[in-house]
């Protein structure tokens, strides 16, 4: 009934215009190689500062779900990933544009990835309500017990070394000390600096630390680099619909339900997205498969796979976004910080306060999805010749929406000094081979953390007894151990197979 | 730099960044509003911090005690030397936001966006008539169809400066 009236809010001549425009946007970002569901969010985010709190949100979901789905175009018909989600689909999608079939690849991609998009949609809308309303009992000990175990595997999961992962996490949890101290209301690391004193912005932070430090990259680059052609392969098969019979779609279902479950699960988990997401399902369909050789060669079961699981992903990481204030990576920090533009805190209290709000961002989410299915469908030959736009020319525009975005955070130029020293951090984390999420999640959970540790020890008078005697805490806490203990022992492992030096020495 | 030695000056820099933390602790105003205070949550970030870092550090000697009987690093190590295109884009943005409030927003993108795109293109690209008048019209175009967009629709007043 909620979702009904969800639906209602939505169905707004320009709610429907945004949800449109957001999601030919995203794909357009997406099948660009080069940028992705972030940069396109980062260039949005500005233009919903005068937009209603619900239109804005609304705009930005369907941005990201077409981000996520736009990289299919490129891995199909340039056979390069236009986002990290579609690495997988390459695989297989390019190999069957080269023989001909490529409407064919593109008709079962997108068909699969709305799949995994309406799977996960309604996984969130009965899930959702339900994990929030758990959640809502939780006593301040327990919510600071979920976020240490969101922090510790965003550090351990998106590094594949804890040590650098955690220390990348710190730096972020340290960054957000700057400036008032919601408790005291003293200032904390300002160095006397008047300008600190609200702390950093968490839009120029988050420009900076994955915009602006890519095109220090790419300019760093330049010189190793040799100019790229760009071959896109024409769709020369006449195909009906998308490609595939009824009795083809219903026999890829046993790959379709397993990939869009672990889409579901790995984006639930913070600090991987579907970047590891279509990987990972790739990976499970094809050992499971009783033809595995097949895979590789244009084979439909692993577009099916790479597609449902990555689009699933961004209902798991909504999920754990909206029920408990979570990011879980760059693209879903930047919807939270959409939030907070709007003076909305996502979490529990969310459900009970705005829960008008909370079903209408379901209902732009299902809608998304289903705008995805047709325009992308209908719009490839367009968005097929967009492809070719070299990024040189693209990244120096998108830096100047960065800049917009920057300064219309706060409308002070100081923020823009805050972005470019961020895009230099974030540059050399980079190099230094430090993952960027823990670092973004650690600043935004930051507060959070610090204020339920100490709320809750103002309740107990200074003692830590009541936290761990706590079952919901406890529990969270030894799964924050298990996770750390489970991690060092794989890198133990890894370190050990790796007996020989000498591939080490070349890394 | 190898990857060992990238651990390394990180590991160091973490250290010490964790001293300047706990450091720096000591400057907050105490208050008695809760049992911790403002500056136990820092404090324990910074012990944390610290004991990682010395564990990231311990690990490279490890690794490159274990190394050293196998091959001399230097020999695989390149030369360290300034990327030009990077430092220059830095200056870039770094004039760009010193320069913000007095040139204003159309003007000084157009050259920011003119004289990056050069710097992302292979070198001397500027001399090919194609990428030239390409990258003309954008940093022309691009700063005033933003500006249009955000005062017009947006109602976002970006710095006028020198057109104000």
């Amino acid at each position: 009934m909620a979702l009904i009236n969800g639906f209602i809010t939505v169905f707004h001549p320009l709610t429907i215009s945004l949800l449109l425009g957001g999601t030919i946007v995203g794909i357009v970002f997406g099948a660009i190689p080069g940028l992705s569901a972030f940069t396109a969010l980062a260039i949005m985010l500005p233009l919903t500062f005068t937009m209603e709190p619900v239109n804005g949100i609304a705009f930005l979901v369907a941005v990201y779900v077409g981000g996520c789905s736009g990289g299919l175009i490129s891995a199909i018909l340039l056979g390069i990933p236009g986002t990290p989600s579609s690495i997988a689909t390459c695989f297989d999608g390019y190999p069957m544009a080269q023989k001909g079939q490529a409407k064919k690849a593109l008709g079962v991609a997108v068909l699969f990835s709305f799949v995994g998009g309406i799977f996960s949609a309604i996984v969130l809308t009965y899930l959702g309500p339900l994990i929030a309303q758990v959640a809502l009992r939780f006593s301040p000990y327990e919510y600071f017990a979920v976020i240490l175990l969101a922090l510790t595997t965003v550090s351990s999961l998106s590094a594949g070394n804890i040590v650098k992962g955690l220390l990348s996490c710190l730096l972020g949890v340290s960054l957000a000390f700057v400036g008032i101290d919601k408790l005291s209301s003293y200032t904390r690391y300002t160095l006397g600096f008047g300008q600190f004193d609200a702390g950093f912005n968490l839009v120029p932070l988050l420009i900076g630390v994955f915009a602006v430090s890519q095109i220090m990259e790419t300019a760093a680059q330049r010189n190793t680099k040799e100019a790229t052609s760009c071959v896109v392969i024409p769709q020369t098969d006449k195909v009906k619909g998308f490609g595939i019979s009824f009795k083809e779609f219903v026999a890829q279902l046993p790959n379709a339900i397993p990939s869009a479950l672990i889409g579901l699960v790995i984006g639930i988990l913070p600090g991987i997205g579907g970047n590891v997401s279509n990987l990972m399902s790739y990976a499970y369909v094809k050992k499971r498969s009783k033809t595995p050789e097949k895979f590789g060669t244009g084979f439909l079961d692993g577009i099916v796979a790479s597609e449902t699981a990555n689009n699933a992903t961004i209902g798991g990481a909504l999920i754990i976004l909206l029920t408990l204030g979570i990011p879980g990576d760059n693209a879903t920090s930047m919807i939270l910080a959409g939030f907070q533009l709007h003076g909305i805190a996502p979490g529990p209290l969310l459900f009970k306060t705005s829960a008008a709000l909370v079903y209408a961002i379901f209902a732009a989410y299902i809608l998304a999805n289903i705008i995805m299915l047709i325009g992308e469908f209908f719009g490839l030959p367009i968005f097929a010749k967009v492809l070719c736009v070299p990024t040189e020319f693209l990244l120096p525009i998108v830096i100047a929406f960065c800049f917009v975005g920057s300064f219309s955070a706060n409308n002070r130029v100081f923020d823009i000094m805050v972005m470019i020293l961020f895009g230099i951090i974030g540059y050399v984390l980079k190099k230094f081979k430090y993952p960027l999420a823990p670092l973004v999640v650690g600043f935004i959970l930051a507060p959070l953390l610090e204020e339920n540790l100490r709320r809750s020890l103002m309740r107990t008078n200074g003692s830590f007894i009541p936290i761990l005697t706590s079952p919901i805490a406890a529990l969270f806490l030894i799964l924050t151990c298990v996770v750390i203990v489970l991690t060092v022992r794989n890198e133990l492992k890894d370190a050990k197979k790796k007996t020989n030096p000498s591939d080490a020495i070349l890394d | 730099m190898s990857s060992i030695r990238k651990d390394l000056y990180s590991g160091i820099f973490f250290f010490l960044f964790s001293i300047f933390l706990y450091a720096e602790s000591f400057a907050i105003k105490l208050s008695k509003a809760d049992a911790l205070g403002p500056q136990f949550f820092p404090r324990m970030v910074a012990i944390v911090m610290a004991v990682l870092s010395i564990i990231q550090i311990l690990k490279c000697i490890k690794k490159a005690s274990q190394k050293e009987t196998m091959q001399s690093e230097s020999a695989v190590e390149k030369k360290f030397s300034w990327n030009l295109p990077l430092i220059l884009t830095i200056v870039l943005l770094a004039g760009y936001f010193l320069l913000l409030e007095y040139v204003g927003f159309i003007i000084l993108t157009t050259i920011y966006l003119f004289c990056q795109i050069f710097l992302l293109l292979p070198k001397g690209s500027i001399k090919n008539k194609r990428y030239l008048t390409i990258a003309t019209i954008i940093s022309i175009v691009a700063p005033v169809c933003i500006y249009m967009l955000f005062y017009k629709v947006f109602m976002i007043f970006l710095p006028a400066g020198l057109l104000g």
